[in-house]
C-alpha cells in the first residue's frame, strides 16, 4: 500500500464518527428559510432610512449559512469542504471590501461625472488635503 | 467512480461502484468527490462574487438611482421565486436522504418536483425580462426607459440582466443534471452504497439558490 493509501485508511475511521440529518432537520431549515424570507421582504418594504442594508444582508448571510450547513451538509462533514467553503467565502469579503475601500475613498472628481456616492457621516481632516479637493482661500489650509 | 459492471442495469440488482485502489473505502471515495464538488462550487461562488462586486461599486457611486430603478422590479414575482427556489432545495435535499435508504421511487419524485419548480422559476422569469423589454429597461446603451432617467439606472439594468441570465443560465444546467440524476433513479441505481451522484446534483442545486439567496435583496429590495 502506498502512503496515499493509509491517508485514506485514517480518513475511513474518521468518517465512521459522521452522522447524518434526517427528513425532520431539513423540514425546520425550509421553514426557517421561507419564514426568513417573508421577514427580509417585509423589513425592505419599509424601507428602513439606515441599517436597511446591513439588515438584509444578516438575513441573506443567516438563509445562506442554513443552507450550506443543512441542506449541503457542512455541518456534518469535517473537514476539507469546509475549509474550501470558508476560503471561498473569505475571498468573496476581501474582494467587496477592498475594491470598495478603493473607490470609497478616492479623490471625489476622479469617480465617473454624473455620481453621487454617500458622503462620508463625519468631516475627515483628510478630505480637504494639501494636494486634494476642499482648498478653501490661501493660509487657511491644515498644515 | 461510477464504473458500470455488466449487472448495472438490470432491475433489482442494487448498483455497486468499485472503488479505485487509492481509496482505503467507498466512503472516502465518495468523500473524494464531495470534496471535487466543494471545490468547482468555490469557484461558481468566486464567478458570482464579481458580479457582487460590481453591484457593491456601482451602488456606491448611483445610490438614489440604483433604489429607483430596483422599484422597477416586481417585488410579487421575486418573493414568489425565492419562496419556489428555496422549497426546490428542500425536495433536492430530501432526495439525498431517500437515495440514502434505496427508496429510488422517492428519489425520483423529489427530483421532479425539484424540475418542475425550477420550470416555475424560469416562466416567471420570462414574464419579468418580457416586461422589461416592453418597457425598454434594457442594459446599458439599450436602455430606453422615460420614467427613469437619472444616470447610473442604465448600469443597474446591465447588473440586473447580467446577473440573473447567469443564474438562470445555472438554472437551466442545474435541471439537465438533475433530470440525468433521475434518469438513473428510475433504474434503481441508488442505495446506501451509491448516492454520490444525488447528493452531487442536489448540491449543484443548492448553490443555485445559495446565489439567489443573495440575489435577492441586492437586486429586489433596495
Amino acid at each position: 500500500m502506498s502512503a496515499m493509501a493509509n491517508e485514506s485508511f485514517k480518513e475511513d475511521r474518521e468518517m465512521r464518527q459522521e452522522h447524518h440529518s434526517g427528513p425532520g432537520k431539513y423540514i425546520a431549515v425550509w421553514g426557517a428559510l421561507m419564514v426568513l424570507t417573508l421577514v427580509t421582504v417585509f423589513t425592505g418594504k419599509m424601507h428602513i432610512e439606515t441599517g436597511a442594508l446591513a439588515l438584509a444582508l444578516v438575513i441573506a448571510s443567516v438563509k445562506g449559512a442554513l443552507v450550506a450547513l443543512y441542506f449541503m451538509h457542512l455541518a456534518e462533514h469535517q473537514g476539507a469542504s469546509r475549509v474550501v467553503f470558508i476560503t471561498s467565502m473569505l475571498f468573496v469579503v476581501l474582494m467587496l471590501l477592498f475594491t470598495l475601500f478603493d473607490i470609497g475613498t478616492r479623490f471625489r472628481p476622479a469617480l465617473p461625472n454624473a455620481a453621487t456616492p454617500q458622503e462620508w457621516p463625519v468631516e475627515t481632516r483628510g478630505q480637504s488635503g494639501r494636494y486634494g479637493g476642499g482648498l478653501k482661500a490661501p493660509g487657511t489650509n491644515p498644515k | 467512480m461510477q464504473s458500470s459492471t455488466a449487472t448495472a442495469g438490470v432491475a433489482g440488482v442494487p448498483h455497486r461502484p468499485q472503488v479505485a485502489a487509492h481509496f482505503a473505502s467507498l466512503e472516502v471515495q465518495n468523500h473524494a468527490a464531495r470534496l471535487g464538488m466543494w471545490l468547482f462550487l468555490a469557484t461558481e461562488i468566486l464567478l458570482f462574487a464579481g458580479l457582487f462586486v460590481i453591484y457593491a461599486n456601482y451602488r456606491f457611486l448611483f445610490p438614489e438611482a440604483f433604489a429607483l430603478a430596483s422599484r422597477e422590479l416586481n417585488l410579487n414575482m421575486g418573493t414568489f421565486n425565492t419562496l419556489l427556489l428555496i422549497t426546490s432545495s428542500f425536495t433536492a435535499a430530501m432526495a439525498v436522504h431517500y437515495a440514502k435508504e434505496a427508496k429510488n421511487k422517492q428519489v425520483v419524485l423529489m427530483f421532479v418536483l425539484t424540475i418542475l419548480m425550477a420550470l416555475g422559476f424560469l416562466v416567471v422569469k420570462y414574464f419579468e425580462y418580457s416586461h422589461k423589454f416592453h418597457e425598454h429597461q434594457l442594459p446599458g446603451p439599450y436602455y430606453a426607459f422615460p420614467g427613469l432617467t437619472l444616470p447610473g439606472a442604465s448600469a443597474y439594468f446591465t447588473i440586473y440582466f447580467l446577473s440573473t441570465g447567469l443564474h438562470a443560465f445555472h438554472v437551466v444546467i442545474g435541471m439537465i443534471v438533475l433530470g440525468w440524476v433521475t434518469l438513473k433513479a428510475m433504474r434503481n441505481e441508488f442505495s446506501h452504497h451509491n448516492y454520490t451522484a444525488v447528493e452531487l446534483g442536489s448540491m449543484y442545486w443548492h448553490l443555485v439558490d445559495l446565489v439567489w439567496i443573495f440575489l435577492f435583496p441586492m437586486l429586489y429590495l433596495i
